[in-house]
């Protein structure tokens, strides 16, 4: 659906040339729910406005819906946006005109007839939950009320790509939650293909079927969710999944010798990690029984991402040495990494 | 009745005929300088704002000469400024006198100022808005018309309000140098032959008419903020 083809971005200014986005190349299919992660600063937005060209980029080439847009003159290029929707973090709302006049916006000079535009607004206030605000002003909305409308008056020309900058970012975690639901509702029902730019990966956790992790202006890391979650390659990317989880709790404990972690003797502290695909697998009551050791759960988190189980426990294991050796090996051989934090 | 008025103004009603002159020629200058200065500041403070570093239609070359004229023209103190420009007045008005005589220096001392004021009431608009517009697929002129001016109204009205005040006080001055109206009439009467009664009404009228524009302004201003 979306294709950036080695993308770069220079924004001159007088002492230095800043590189906002360098030799990024993405395609982004039909229908899917794509997140782009990075700090701020990272060159994200710069390249979300690449693909409709709110920011023509230095080089490279944008292609949406199979018409290559960096090719386009200005006017036709016009006419395709229209068919690219955007919301922003700010909401970027009209405070002269109410949430209908506001959702009404983009239909002038669409064709269409006064009731028309009004059946539709009326549609699109109904699918935003919005029906009982439709004369209201902006100023009276609250952000999420305010999200809601823009997401309405992105919709109104029927868009197959829906551009999100940072659309959560201004919402507390409540209200974000119920306008990433709204945006799956929109991906699934209209089958309209979603471009999320966030920092926050649990927005991306939440609702994204890919995701892209930008630094310095360059894409480091890039694929399905499960696999970037399951095994991150960079840095940057553990950092954001880190922040997202309570498990490095543990070596904070260790560090100040937490009595919820003492160790008696023959026992040993280690930290699983589970993969894609055996969280489902009792395997922690398993080994108890084969090997006839104690499993002792002390804490971990387990997050349910694209529906599959992934996440980490924190377990005590007490028994014979050599039946814990087995019990780490029999855990390594499903797939399970293990990493043996003390031994007592 | 006016055996009072005449005791408490007696050069006003002495030369009331002049008098009510004077305030229609005022009027007269308020309303066709304030019109003609308004459409073109109108226009500069777009194309200062759209023309300007970063906006939608970037471009060095008018925006440096509009925005160095614009200062010229407002560095000038305006008195001077109608000496000034005598004689191009006189090729246009065909006068340098008299309510003709003082439009055309009327506008060029107003014009400058009303487009500053244009200027930096479209760059309070937030640029998100801009963004949100070509997002949408807007041309430039649609952006200016449907966010730039339609969502700058209050401030589009206050930048009015501001303008009108200080014309009128550009036409009192005008007065000065031949060019009627109630200041005219306050100098060549209140202030040369001493009749103070006519200096004051002269200062109530103006003040009048400032009070009215301002609180014609307020009531706009506050029906169309939301």
């Amino acid at each position: 659906m979306i294709k950036l083809n080695h993308i770069t971005k220079t924004f001159q200014t007088p002492n230095l040339e800043v590189h906002a986005c360098k030799d990024v190349t993405l395609d982004i299919g039909d229908g899917e729910i794509y997140g782009i992660i990075g700090f701020s600063g990272a060159g994200k937005s710069t390249l979300v406005r690449c693909i409709n060209l709110l920011e023509r980029p230095t080089g490279g080439t944008v292609s949406v819906d199979g018409v290559e847009l960096t090719a386009l003159p200005e006017k036709e290029l016009r006419a395709v946006r229209k068919k690219i929707g955007m919301i922003f973090q700010h909401f970027n709302l009209m405070r002269s005109r109410t949430v209908a006049q506001n959702i009404a916006y983009p239909l002038k000079g669409s064709g269409l007839s006064k009731e028309e535009i009004n059946k539709k607004v009326n549609e699109l206030l109904k699918l935003v939950d919005l029906e009982e605000k439709a004369t209201v002003y902006p100023s009276q909305l609250s952000g999420g009320q305010k999200q809601r409308v823009a997401i309405a008056r992105s919709l109104a020309n029927d868009p197959k790509v829906l551009l999100c900058d940072e659309a959560t970012s201004a919402l507390d975690p409540q209200t974000t939650k119920s306008i990433l639901r709204l945006l799956k509702h929109v991906n699934e029902q209209l089958g309209i293909t979603i471009v999320l730019i966030t920092h926050e990966m649990a927005v991306i956790k939440e609702i994204c079927n890919r995701v892209a992790v930008m630094e310095n202006g360059e894409v480091v890391e890039e694929g399905n969710i499960l696999d970037v979650f399951s095994s991150p390659k960079q840095q940057v990317t553990r950092d954001f999944i880190d922040s997202t989880s309570t498990i490095n709790k543990i070596y904070e404990l260790i560090e100040t010798d937490d009595p919820i972690i003492q160790l008696e003797k023959g026992e040993s502290l280690v930290i699983l990690h589970y993969t894609a695909g055996n969280t489902d697998k009792a395997l922690i009551s398993d080994v108890s029984r084969k090997f006839n050791i104690n499993s002792n759960i002390a804490f971990g988190n387990i997050e349910i991402i694209q529906n599959t189980p992934l996440g980490s426990l924190v377990v005590k294991l007490s028994g014979e040495e050599e039946n814990i050796q087995k019990t780490i090996l029999y855990l390594r051989e499903h797939n399970v990494k293990v990493e043996v934090l003390k031994t007592c | 009745m006016l055996e009072f008025l005449t005791q408490l103004m007696p050069n006003v009603i002495d030369k009331w005929p002049a008098f009510v002159q004077a305030c229609i020629e005022s009027l007269q200058m308020i309303a066709f300088s304030g019109i003609i200065s308004a459409a073109f500041g109108l226009l500069f403070g777009v194309i200062l704002t759209v023309t300007g570093k970063g906006g939608i239609m970037e471009n060095r070359i008018i925006w440096t000469v509009l925005d160095k004229l614009v200062n010229i023209f407002r560095s000038i103190p305006f008195i001077i400024l109608v000496a000034l420009l005598m004689d191009v007045t006189r090729a246009i008005s065909g006068t340098t006198i008299g309510v003709k005589g003082a439009i055309f220096p009327l506008i060029m001392g107003t014009v400058p100022f009303f487009s500053r004021q244009i200027e930096s009431s479209l760059a309070e608009v937030d640029y998100g808005l801009i963004e949100a517009s070509q997002s949408m697929g807007d041309s430039p002129l649609q952006t200016i018309l449907r966010v730039y001016l339609k969502e700058s109204i209050p401030g589009i009205i206050r930048a009015t309000t501001i303008t009108l005040i200080s014309l009128i006080g550009l036409t009192a001055m005008v007065g000065v140098v031949g060019g009627g109206g109630i200041g005219n009439f306050a100098i060549q009467y209140g202030y040369s032959r001493h009749q103070t009664d006519i200096t004051y009404v002269s200062c109530i009228v103006i003040l009048i008419f400032i009070t009215l524009i301002q609180s014609i302004s307020n009531v706009l201003i506050q029906k169309t903020t939301h």
